[in-house]
């Protein structure tokens, strides 16, 4: 059934190889709100191109449903082929083209209006900044300007989906905040993005929420609107007892020298701090941390 | 969307040196040298080759068998001379009595050069054998006193030749020279090979798309991939089309110009055409069926490239089908490009419609059933591309 603000959601979606005995995928239920920034994270092999497959419509879940709310009449291929954008990791264009001969052959492909085309491409030029290069053959531009016109590409099929697969690798900082930026502004103008990466600082700074898998199942899940907030101490390693000096706070982890507390408000973060205060030169170190996308990731495989 | 297709493959083979020189200037290499390597006559041949001869060569009857070798062009030497030799011919003691006697045997040994190709060995055989059947005329013209007593030995070979000369017994119907030109053979096969070496870029074509995610990506347009397939097929057709113009611009004109044959029209303009399509076609077919199941580019060079130089070698390019042996021949017969340079030879020729129709409507099925395979096997494969 369609939702409002949803973009997909996959309920108890599971799904397994032709030959395997075992599911690549188990009971995932994801929902991806439109207009949101999600990102689809974990170590290789955890089922996330798998995932990502069965969310685009590439394969077929065995159980459970994948629904595309503005075209839940529609088969996913169907609303893959209206609404979705794919940027994979390669460079996914003809590197003998230049980049304008690129986007007017993918712009035909997408069967836009004949006379509507030039309007898109010189829209996606300039959105990309690509306008002063766009007669450069495209295997001759730098890594930075190959990754934009990747993008570039996807944004001339004037998609509303986006799924993205690590679109930084492999260029410069300042190349990468371009493209940051460039996400950025796609989400505030309302695309949905589904973004994959092992960068965390990245899926840190564009998604609003994550999904994190591993063996095939989502093992967590945050999002901006749950912030969490958690303590690290490190004291001398002879200080064990000093655990005993924090009968409230919630240990997320814990290893020889040091401890990770869960903070769930401003008035636990005041009384922790005054209980460590009570250890005084015990204490090396203490660093807060907002929503760590890393903490979510590290502690989640610490728990596996 | 068929028009920005085109241009986009056309760009991709333009800007691919390797795609250019097997597509033109292969073919048009191949239908120079073999031209020219056919255009060598037999007296061209037989002028390039020395036969010894040693033994009673210089008995009479010795002198004269030089002089009836010699007359088919080679160069006789005697043992004295220094010189490479392509073959010996030993005349033993008693040969000028048994050649009218016919009695025993192994009166002249003949021995061959190792180097000696089939055709050149046969030619040297041949030859020995007319001017032997001449020497013996000359025998049995001496003893009845044919000759007369102040005649030279010239003089007397001379009567002999006039004499064994059969020409009248034939009556030639003359052909146009194009039907003899070397070209009629060379042009057409050569064209044919470089229309189907099109497999080469369309594989690679598909293998990038394949490799660097853009078939992935363009399973998310609003075009299926049966679709797209056929539209890269019907691309390929357009670009086959030019480049088959183009060889037959340059094979019909320009080669038979540079290598002085003489030039090759085409009688049945209408046959073709028809044959250009039907040609392109096939091996468009053919092509995208190598291409669909090739996933490397190592096995598109294999497997496309090396299925091409055998159908050529099976098809009589390289060795003329009239000399293979009747099993090989035979296999020939099933091969498209085969079919395809027959066609060709046809409407050159001047055949009817109705006689290329054999070999249109076969080329026609190849092309069908290839296409229809591959579009199987391509949308088989499409189904299983996962993201990354």
């Amino acid at each position: 059934m369609s939702q409002p603000n949803v973009a997909i959601s996959a309920t108890h979606v599971s799904f397994k190889y032709p030959g395997n005995d075992y599911y690549s995928l188990n009971d995932i239920s994801v929902t991806i709100k439109a207009g949101s920034c999600t990102g689809i994270i974990g170590p290789n092999g955890a089922g996330k191109s798998t995932f990502i497959s069965l969310l685009c419509g590439l394969l077929i879940p065995e159980k459970g449903q994948i629904i595309y709310h503005d075209c839940a009449e529609l088969s996913i291929e169907q609303a893959v082929k209206n609404q979705v954008a794919l940027i994979p990791q390669e460079y996914a264009f003809y590197p003998q083209l230049t980049i304008k001969q690129n986007l007017d052959y993918f712009v035909a492909l997408s069967e836009r209006d004949k006379y509507k085309r030039p309007q898109i491409i010189s829209q996606t030029l300039a959105q990309c900044a690509l306008s002063d290069v766009a007669h450069r053959k495209a295997q001759s531009l730098s890594g930075g300007y190959k990754r934009r016109l990747n993008i570039a590409i996807a944004l001339s099929k004037q998609p509303t989906i986006i799924f993205l697969d690590e679109p930084t690798v492999g260029i410069d900082p300042i190349s990468r905040q371009h493209i940051i930026d460039l996400l950025l502004s796609l989400k505030k103008a309302g695309k949905t993005l589904i973004y994959t990466s092992h960068m965390l600082n990245e899926v840190e700074q564009i998604c609003d929420e994550v999904v994190l898998l591993n063996h095939g199942q989502a093992i967590a899940t945050s999002s901006n609107d749950n912030q969490q907030m958690f303590l690290s101490v490190e004291f001398m390693p002879s200080s064990q007892a000093i655990t005993q000096l924090l009968p409230s706070a919630d240990i997320v982890s814990q290893q020889e020298g040091s401890l990770e507390i869960k903070i769930k408000d401003n008035a636990d973060l005041k009384q922790q701090l005054l209980a460590l205060s009570q250890a005084g030169p015990l204490i090396k170190n203490l660093h807060f941390s907002q929503n760590s996308i890393d903490h979510l990731y590290f502690n989640s495989y610490r728990g596996q | 969307m068929l028009l920005q297709s085109v241009k986009k493959e056309a760009i991709l083979i333009c800007n691919d040196l390797h795609s250019v020189g097997v597509l033109l200037l292969l073919p048009i290499s191949f239908m120079l040298i073999m031209t020219f390597a056919m255009s060598e006559q037999y007296s061209n041949l037989a002028s390039k080759m020395t036969i010894k001869l040693v033994g009673q060569s210089h008995s009479a009857h010795g002198a004269a068998l030089s002089r009836y070798v010699s007359g088919h062009g080679f160069k006789v030497v005697t043992e004295r001379a220094i010189t490479e030799i392509d073959a010996t011919i030993e005349i033993k003691d008693g040969f000028d009595r048994a050649l009218l006697l016919r009695s025993g045997g192994g009166h002249i040994e003949l021995t061959l050069a190792d180097k000696l190709s089939p055709q050149a060995q046969t030619l040297i055989k041949e030859s020995i054998k007319v001017s032997l059947s001449k020497l013996k005329l000359h025998a049995y013209m001496d003893d009845l006193g044919d000759f007369e007593a102040s005649m030279s030995l010239d003089e007397k070979v001379s009567l002999v030749n006039a004499s064994a000369d059969v020409d009248y017994l034939i009556v030639h119907h003359e052909t146009k020279a194009v039907l003899k030109a070397p070209t009629l053979y060379s042009v057409p096969s050569w064209m044919v090979f470089g229309i189907y070496f099109i497999v080469l870029p369309i594989s690679i074509t598909l293998i990038n798309e394949k490799q660097n995610g853009t078939l992935i990506r363009i399973k998310t347009y609003p075009i299926s991939t049966s679709r797209y397939f056929s539209n890269k097929a019907l691309s390929y057709g357009v670009l086959s089309l030019l480049q088959w113009l183009t060889l037959s611009v340059v094979g019909l004109m320009l080669v038979p110009l540079i290598t002085g044959q003489p030039m090759l029209g085409i009688d049945n303009i209408p046959l073709y055409i028809c044959a250009g399509l039907m040609v392109v076609f096939s091996a468009i077919g053919f092509a995208f069926l190598i291409a669909s199941m090739v996933s490397t580019y190592d096995q598109a060079i294999v497997l496309g490239g090396g299925i091409n130089i055998l159908m050529a070698a099976l098809s009589g390019f390289m060795v003329p089908v009239d000399i293979m042996p009747q099993q090989l021949a035979d296999l020939a017969s099933f091969s498209p490009m085969y079919w395809s340079g027959d066609v060709i030879r046809q409407a050159i020729a001047g055949a009817t419609m109705i006689d290329g129709a054999k070999n249109l409507l076969a080329l026609g099925l190849f092309g069908l059933i290839s296409f229809a395979i591959a579009l199987v096997i391509f949308n088989v494969k499409s189904r299983k591309l996962l993201w990354n």
